[in-house]
């Protein structure tokens, strides 16, 4: 495996609501932005150089077809017919592609497993990345059956000037297989090429408060888990009501999944990584008793509803709209509509970031969303014409390719600045993209979209409704919390005899902490709460959290090995 | 004359038979070559047909993984037990609710009743189960909100939150969404039943629970003995969709079965031959189980599923 | 028919009530339902509607009525049921005539060859492959070919046969008719009531599916009602995310799944739900009269 320095796999990995990453601009800091001119020439001399180049693509642009299996139940071409809106019509034209997606009704994997085991698979399919280690394995498989073809070899065979131009050398090595070849290509992810020195992203998680309601009991500290509680409380008791309805003092997210927990870890500083560079289990850290000590607190402070353990998302949303809710500890960009819709009712109700910390006072490390990038595309053996595929993946991937889909037509849907260095879309185009994108279909080929490339060319937003509820826009003031490389994801060697029996255990271990988490926050007492916290943790050991500790901590050093670093661990990089 | 014709053989009757033998050797009996799958070791293999080739035989492996799996014990103890008090209350259901049905006289009311009744077969347990946890939340739903009028209660109770409570709102819930089609069935042998058997009953004076008792339920015996058997024979069988929406990490002591344990630590990890042995083992569970209650329904009811 | 008094005892009024009550209750989801339906999505997420909409919209149904897809899904659907329903019925019901004859041979050995495919199967991928060699996979008959029997209906079918008096099938052996015509001159005619159900149950089957569109079919042309409306819910999970694109509120999109699942319920189910008087009307009055007399 070869590894390559400063490599910035800096990922969007929580799926819901990536895509929709067309126009979040400001996903950079300010000061990045600003400090952008530097980046400015680049952009200029790349987007002329485009008329120049003689692209591999360009050599041959005669119509031609491609089977392409995005395997994302709730993914569509938004546009019309093939080559009746605006994107797709560019992309016929400039390349001669017809694409005919098609997409399963389920997430369940069947669809896919099928195609597999039947060999029906299309010409190229679009999966989750490694970030899924099923996938991870999944894909591995595949090329080693032969199933999908390595990019190394067709760009060597077809279009060898590709490695140079649309190609990110850091991003395609870091994908590569045993074999070195590398048969994926992903989007969202983030190349050191394309990133700006010291840039870091706004985290995923992010805990949120209620600021009319925070000023209306007088502003109070929240960053001390005493002070939180305490605050909340005093909502509770003080506000009572809104519009008539009780107020939720705190909303956890879904039970279901593990995210009900995660991010109040990452705030409480939970580490993934001791001072001798080994894997740390965040299960067995004292941040995260204290985490769930903090939440069991507030259930027996009244300020955790029981209904919360039901709820699925739905009632959820219903809540976060209806603006009961005080304190989120959710993830802003899942709510972006109910906050709008609460927002439109009621522009006081805004929600605004809280700096809530340990007990210890540790800075929060706010990391989950990076991940090993998000889609990732591959061609199969039953391609029937892979170098036209290859050109077609070249031109999207070029930042022509990239103006066209995610912009549409200079003029029409887009228009740059003076020094072509800002895009802001046209009115046209804005309405069109709320209204689904049918007519001009911005945005909706997102397979292989750098948007790392393409961030810093969004104008920054400007009218309050966004400022207020734009998930980027809200969690801002805690990018400067985020911890953007790192490995703590691990790189799984899928050939390993172990990998699937670990997969396996920590399918369990996870289904066990779910329900666990949410026995132990209702605890009445003190030493209900030790006994079931120490129960939880004898479970996770039967079930082999040892052994999984132990090859995590390979896979985590193979991570850091691939990236060159030493440490992963944010508050150790300093040391 | 009657005799010998029926120990002669009979080609026209056993050639329609047949046709449905032939059509069970193409569209199951061939596929059964995947049951190989749960006797190899094939978890997360992707190239299936060719594993099945090439992959060595492990006996029984992957039927002990399950037997010794740490929750085997609740999953087993939860799908019965909620088969069971489901069995009792959901099987009769239907049956009582078409006796009733068929007592109504005014066939307008006959008629919109059923039609309405059988409306929410078309819901999915998705909606419909949303629909159960509103009505049931802890926060303001219905059923708390009345108990709360009438005094019955003083703090909500939440419903959802308590696994005692799961068995009853999963069969009560079932009870609802399924009534009105699973009286179809009754209803058509209700009315295959010959009138004249209720004329000659009037006749004799037979009141209308005798009519009832003595008439309408003997004739339906037999339907209700085959869907009987059938159903204890899905002894480990669980209305997936159902449980999975209404299961919560708090109910899941009493809420996790078979299906949805399976469901979260194979299916959606590619574990084919773990998953595969699961339904093997479920199948020959079942497969015993119609034995046995057929058998002992032909020795002491006479009837039986053929 | 035999009894004209309509006066009512105390067992009527007490089983009136109940039957009231159950209806009551059942047809609340669909109340509930089709209120959600007319609402406007982003409005519903407010919670409250029970009854009525309480902002009137036709968005959800837009959204569905908008889209080609759901003019292909229909048509397949209806050109499935329409083939499916009475070609399954009747290769079921005359392998269950053949199944419920007591002269048929090896009658044992065969009913436990038909019960043993109730429980086992080989899963999923063999039977994929299965229909992928016999050329099915991509085509519209495999929504027809692999359902024209089912072994639950046969047995539902035959249990019915075997209680049609001996009499008629002897006198029409006497009278030199063959088991075909005895079939389907005499028995079928005798079985309305549950022709009838096993109709309506094959008739939602095909109505409702979605499973074989979506994992044997990969050609838009072929998608089905059930899964068109399947795939729309999933895909308005993305219109739900798209509000995250700055946009002024007055082009925010209103639309939410939930409004939008409930309006494809609507849709889906009220044609079938039309049908069913149909059906009732074998389940109601559909009474032998005089069968034994021939």
């Amino acid at each position: 495996m070869k590894s390559v320095k400063g490599i910035a796999i800096v990922i969007l990995a929580i799926m819901l609501l990536t895509l929709v990453a067309c126009g979040k601009s400001s996903s950079t800091t300010n000061e990045a932005q600003k400090g952008e001119t530097g980046e400015t020439k680049t952009n200029e001399s790349s987007t002329n150089d485009v008329a120049d180049t003689k692209y591999f693509y360009q050599k041959d642009t005669s119509p031609f077809t491609v089977d392409w299996y995005v395997d994302l139940s709730w993914w569509k071409w938004n546009g019309q017919e093939w080559g009746e809106d605006l994107v797709s019509s560019i992309i016929k034209e400039k390349t001669g592609a017809t694409i005919n997606f098609m997409t399963p009704a389920s997430d369940d994997g069947q669809q896919l497993a099928t195609m597999i085991a039947s060999n029906t698979l299309p010409d190229v399919i679009t999966i989750e990345g490694w970030w899924k280690n099923k996938n991870r394995a999944l894909t591995n498989k595949l090329a080693a059956e032969g199933m999908i073809l390595a990019y190394n070899d067709l760009i060597e065979k077809y279009a060898p000037e590709m490695m140079n131009t649309v190609i990110r050398k850091d991003v395609f090595d870091w994908y590569a297989e045993d074999d070195g070849k590398t048969y994926l290509l992903p989007n969202y992810a983030y190349s050191s090429e394309d990133l700006l020195s010291g840039e870091q992203l706004v985290p995923n998680g992010c805990i949120t408060i209620r600021k009319d309601m925070w000023e209306a009991i007088g502003s109070p500290d929240m960053t001390t888990p005493e002070n939180f509680l305490n605050a909340c409380k005093r909502v509770k008791d003080e506000i009572k009501e809104y519009n008539g309805k009780e107020i939720i003092p705190m909303q956890l997210y879904e039970f279901s999944i593990r995210n009900s927990i995660l991010w109040l870890c990452q705030y409480f500083a939970t580490p993934y990584e001791d001072e001798n560079g080994n894997y740390l289990m965040d299960l067995l850290q004292p941040q995260y008793k204290e985490a769930l000590k903090f939440y069991n607190t507030a259930y027996r402070m009244g300020l955790i509803h029981d209904a919360n353990f039901t709820d699925t998302r739905e009632q959820i949303n219903e809540k976060i709209q209806s603006g009961r809710v005080f304190a989120q500890f959710t993830a802003p960009q899942d709510f972006v509509q109910q906050m709008q819709a609460l927002y439109n009712s009621d522009s006081n109700a805004v929600y605004i970031p809280v700096e809530l910390r340990n007990s210890a006072g540790d800075e929060p490390v706010l990391q989950d969303i990076r991940g090993f990038g998000w889609l990732t595309t591959a061609i199969t053996k039953n391609a029937k014409k892979p170098e036209r595929i290859l050109g077609l993946f070249e031109y999207l991937l070029s930042d022509e390719g990239l103006l066209d889909t995610q912009y549409g037509k200079e003029g029409l849907t887009y228009t740059w600045n003076e020094d072509r260095t800002i895009i802001t879309r046209t009115p046209e185009a804005i309405e069109d993209m709320a209204n689904g994108s049918k007519k001009f279909a911005i945005c909706s080929m997102m397979q292989l979209d750098n948007y790392c490339r393409r961030m810093h060319w969004d104008a920054p937003p400007t009218d309050p409704l966004t400022l207020a509820t734009n998930d980027i826009c809200v969690k801002q003031p805690m990018a400067k919390y985020s911890a953007d490389y790192n490995a703590a994801g691990g790189k799984p060697d899928p050939t390993d005899p172990r990998f699937e029996s670990m997969q396996e255990v920590a399918t369990k271990i996870e289904n066990a902490e779910k329900q666990n988490i949410a026995k132990i926050i209702i605890s009445k007492t003190d030493e209900e709460f030790e006994r079931n916290y120490n129960a939880a943790i004898e479970e996770y050991k039967s079930l082999g959290l040892d052994e999984l500790i132990e090859w995590r901590n390979e896979c985590f050093q193979n991570a850091k090995k691939a990236l060159g670093q030493k440490y992963s661990w944010k508050p150790l990089l300093n040391k | 004359m009657n005799k010998t014709s029926s120990t002669k053989f009979n080609f026209p009757v056993f050639f329609m038979a047949m046709l449905g033998v032939v059509f069970l050797v193409i569209f199951n009996y061939l596929p059964m070559f995947g049951i190989i799958i749960a006797f190899k070791d094939m978890d997360g293999v992707i190239n299936i047909t060719k594993a099945l080739v090439t992959k060595p035989f492990v006996g029984f492996q992957n039927f002990i993984d399950f037997l010794n799996d740490k929750y085997f014990r609740d999953v087993m103890i939860n799908t019965i037990g909620l088969n069971v008090f489901q069995l009792v209350l959901s099987f009769p259901a239907p049956i009582i609710f078409a006796l009733l049905l068929n007592e109504v006289r005014h066939l307008g009311f006959k008629k919109t009743v059923q039609t309405i009744t059988y409306f929410p077969y078309f819901v999915s347990w998705v909606v419909f189960g949303g629909i159960v946890i509103s009505m049931l939340s802890s926060d303001n739903g219905i059923i708390n909100v009345v108990l709360q009028k009438l005094g019955l209660i003083k703090e909500p109770i939440s419903f959802l939150a308590n696994p005692n409570y799961f068995w009853s709102i999963a069969t009560v819930s079932g009870i609802i969404k399924g009534l009105g089609w699973g009286a179809v069935i009754y209803l058509a042998a209700i009315a295959g039943i010959d009138v004249e058997q209720y004329e000659a009953a009037i006749i004799d004076g037979a009141n209308r629970f005798q009519r009832m008792l003595y008439i309408t339920l003997p004739g339906i015996l037999s339907t209700i003995v085959i869907l009987l058997l059938l159903s204890i024979s899905n002894l480990l069988n669980s209305s997936f969709d159902q449980i999975y929406v209404l299961q919560n990490q708090l109910n899941l002591d009493r809420s996790e079965v078979i299906d949805t344990y399976v469901y979260k630590i194979g299916i959606s990890e590619m574990r084919y031959s773990f998953t595969t042995a699961v339904g093997v083992f479920k199948s020959f569970i079942a497969f015993l189980l119609l034995w046995g209650s057929n058998t002992l329904s032909k020795k002491y009811l006479n009837r039986g599923i053929y | 028919m035999f009894k004209r008094k309509s006066s009512l005892n105390k067992f009527d009024y007490f089983n009136y009530i109940f039957l009231i009550l159950i209806s009551c209750i059942t047809i609340y989801p669909f109340i509930y339902v089709l209120a959600g339906s007319f609402n406007q999505g982003t409005d519903y997420m407010n919670g409250g509607v029970y009854l009525f909409p309480r902002v009137f919209s036709l968005d959800n149904y837009k959204m569905i009525f908008n889209d080609n897809r759901l003019y292909i899904g229909f048509k397949n659907t209806i050109a499935r049921t329409l083939i499916g329903t009475p070609a399954g019925v009747f290769f079921t019901a005359m392998v269950s005539y053949g199944m419920s004859r007591k002269d048929l041979k090896f009658k044992k050995q065969i009913y436990w060859f038909n019960l043993f495919t109730l429980f086992f199967s080989g899963g999923l991928i063999p039977y994929f492959l299965v229909l992928k060699t016999l050329s099915l996979n991509n085509s519209f008959w495999v929504y027809i070919v692999p359902n024209l029997y089912s072994v639950f209906n046969m047995i539902i079918f035959a249990n019915y046969f075997r209680e049609i008096p001996e009499e008629i099938h002897e006198s029409a052996v006497v009278d030199g008719a063959r088991e075909f015509t005895i079939f389907w001159k005499l028995y079928l005619p005798l079985s309305k009531p549950v022709l009838a159900t096993i109709a309506l149950w094959v008739g939602v089957f095909h109505w409702n599916s979605f499973f074989d569109s979506m994992l044997f079919t990969t050609d838009p042309k072929l998608q089905t009602l059930q899964l068109f409306l399947v795939k729309l819910i999933k895909e308005a999970s993305l219109g739900q995310g798209q509000a995250n694109i700055r946009v002024p509120a007055h082009v925010m999109s209103t639309i939410s799944i939930t409004t939008v699942r409930y309006a494809a319920i609507v849709v889906s189910s009220i044609p079938i739900f039309m049908l069913y008087p149909f059906v009732q009307k074998y389940l109601v009055k559909g009474v032998m009269l005089g069968s034994v007399k021939g």
